[in-house]
């Protein structure tokens, strides 16, 4: 498995960023809020920005070091770079973007090939204004493809798409993350992609790594990523579908746990199986089983953990699956709540989002 | 004084024209080089680049003398070595041109390349190509009409080139006359109509450059800017 070696300071707008990392798992996922320099992360590892030291390697090959003052030009890198806004050249078609990418020098993976996997044949023509935001990035993404890349870094490649069509590139880069089995570093602060594309979470904040761990561990404990989450926190949950029931608007999931919520109804076909996520800060805590509430999930419980800081307290409920709520210090102390606590957690059928299927 | 018209016309497009092509590489060059760069002698070059924009032209004439003439270093070095006479011949006429024409070509070829984003050109080197040919097949096509541009507005401004080349060229027909200094020799012995006549081929002159320039900047895909 390929090694990248990241160890670098590179000052940037009121902070620098301070990493060191040694990234071996196939895809790892750099996530946090935007402004904290991840993607200048990316951009240093492609050779377009310098660092002020450090030293990047991919295996044994250095491609930047201060003590030895090497710093290999960025065409020499064979780093594959596909930027949020994907970057086509707009005087140049589609086709003639991707050939743009093909070198001569170097193995690399044949136009037809990446134009059958990312489903692009059919645009080869067109000039890159007029696609959508989702077959731009297809293309960027197939351009960096055929320059035969040892590392793939791409960032954001959700960012540009509406939640509708998120569901529709995500199949494309996991296919590619299949078919071709080349390192990747995916910058995201998108939770679902983050969950089914990477093998491995780095929490960057203030340019610094904070927090790092599989997908899950990070994903659904606030504290794995820093401070990050306490802005917002969305609970993730694995469901299985156990009814439909369209006239009543819900659809009824169970996890693994035997946790039960109805969540908002979907016509989606023999669909058994999808993440749900909820926000710490939609859920509802109370001491005693509410009456004559319109909320359908009522689920009973007991505090698990608190964590305070700064005026916020984020409680873990055991229900049997955690659940992060996130409630003021006020309201922590108003309802005695403490560790063992016997509480009843109120979701609204609204409040399941349905993030999307494995 | 007889007007060789003809003569006239086709000198007055050669030295403008040759007067352009003598800059453009150097003017399309500096222009990039200042949209990209930002080192701390850029504004020193800048400003010395659109000097001949903002002084009077018999300044730059009178500096061109000083330089040009025969018993000067490079006059002399030219005339010595080459046998090359530059001032009060037609190569006066052409430097003279295209030392005034060169702010303009440079300031629009400039604010050509500024305009496109320099992250498409980082993105074309992390795909494997050099700085050389990044700059061939990604900023020179995309700056292409604002080159087109800058040429059309050099060539115009060398068209109607008049106090420094009349300053380092002198104003001898058949020699080193082009249609400006023509008119104004016209009016000076008061054959008004004649001169109105040049002024009326001046004018068609400009208009079909520019027509040219649109043209041939149509001929061009359109283009749309891909920002996200």
């Amino acid at each position: 498995m390929t090694v990248i070696h990241v160890e670098m300071r590179l000052p940037l707008d009121g902070f620098d960023l301070a990493v060191s990392l040694d990234l071996d798992r196939p895809v790892t996922a750099l996530f946090g809020p935007s402004g904290v320099g991840k993607t200048s992360l990316l951009e240093t590892i492609a050779g377009l920005r310098t660092p002020s030291e450090g030293e990047i390697r991919i295996d044994d090959e250095v491609l930047f070091s201060s003590t030895s003052r090497r710093n290999l030009p960025p065409e020499k890198r064979r780093v594959g770079y596909v930027p949020q806004d994907a970057l086509l050249f707009p005087h140049l078609t589609v086709h003639q973007n991707l050939r743009f990418g093909v070198r001569d020098s170097a193995p690399s993976i044949p136009i037809e090939s990446v134009v059958e996997a990312l489903e692009i044949g059919h645009l080869l023509d067109r000039d890159p204004g007029t696609l959508s935001g989702g077959e731009r990035q297809r293309v960027a993404l197939g351009r960096a493809l055929v320059s035969g890349p040892r590392l793939l870094l791409l960032d954001e490649p959700l960012a540009a798409l509406d939640a509708g069509l998120k569901d529709r590139i995500l199949p494309y880069l996991r296919r590619v993350r299949e078919t071709y089995r080349l390192p990747a570093i995916v910058v995201s602060h998108d939770v679902f992609e983050v969950l089914t594309l990477s093998d491995e979470v780095v929490v960057v904040d203030q340019g610094a790594v904070v927090g790092r761990g599989s997908p899950r561990e990070v994903l659904t404990r606030p504290g794995a990523a820093g401070g990050f989450f306490r802005g917002r926190f969305e609970n993730v949950l694995d469901v299985r579908v156990v009814a439909q029931e369209p006239e009543e608007g819900i659809t009824r999931v169970v996890t693994s746990n035997g946790l039960s919520l109805a969540v908002p109804y979907r016509d989606s076909g023999s669909e058994s199986q999808m993440w749900i996520g909820i926000l710490a800060d939609d859920i509802l805590l109370a001491r005693t089983r509410p009456e004559g509430l319109s909320a359908r999930n009522i689920l009973k419980g007991s505090v698990t953990a608190i964590d305070e800081s700064e005026g916020i307290a984020m409680v873990q409920v055991s229900t049997p699956d955690p659940l992060y709520v996130k409630l003021t210090h006020r309201a922590v102390a108003q309802l005695q709540v403490s560790e063992g606590s016997a509480v009843h957690l109120i979701i609204k059928t609204h409040s399941c989002h349905r993030l999307g299927t494995q | 004084m007889t007007l060789d018209l003809l003569h006239l016309v086709g000198f007055t497009v050669q030295v403008a024209l040759a007067g352009v092509v003598l800059i453009l590489p150097l003017g399309v060059g500096l222009g990039f080089w200042l949209a990209r760069t930002e080192r701390p002698g850029k504004s020193l070059i800048e400003t010395l680049a659109t000097l001949p924009l903002v002084l009077p032209p018999t300044v730059v004439g009178l500096f061109l003398l000083e330089l040009f003439g025969r018993n000067r270093p490079i006059g002399r070095f030219l005339y010595e070595s080459f046998g090359i006479s530059v001032a009060f011949t037609w190569r006066a006429v052409v430097i003279a041109s295209a030392v005034v024409a060169f702010p303009l070509l440079v300031r629009t070829v400039k604010a050509s390349f500024e305009e496109i984003d320099p992250r498409l050109e980082a993105v074309a080197r992390t795909l494997g190509k050099g700085p050389l040919s990044v700059f061939v097949k990604v900023s020179l096509p995309l700056a292409f009409r604002g080159i087109l541009a800058g040429t059309v507005l050099a060539f115009s401004r060398a068209l109607g080139e008049f106090g420094a080349t009349i300053l380092v060229a002198g104003n001898i027909p058949g020699e080193t006359q082009t249609l400006s200094l023509a008119i104004f020799q016209l009016v000076q012995l008061g054959r008004d109509p004649e001169a109105y006549r040049l002024a009326a081929i001046t004018v068609m002159i400009a208009l079909a450059a520019i027509f040219t320039a649109e043209r041939l900047s149509r001929t061009k895909r359109p283009k749309q800017r891909a920002r996200a």
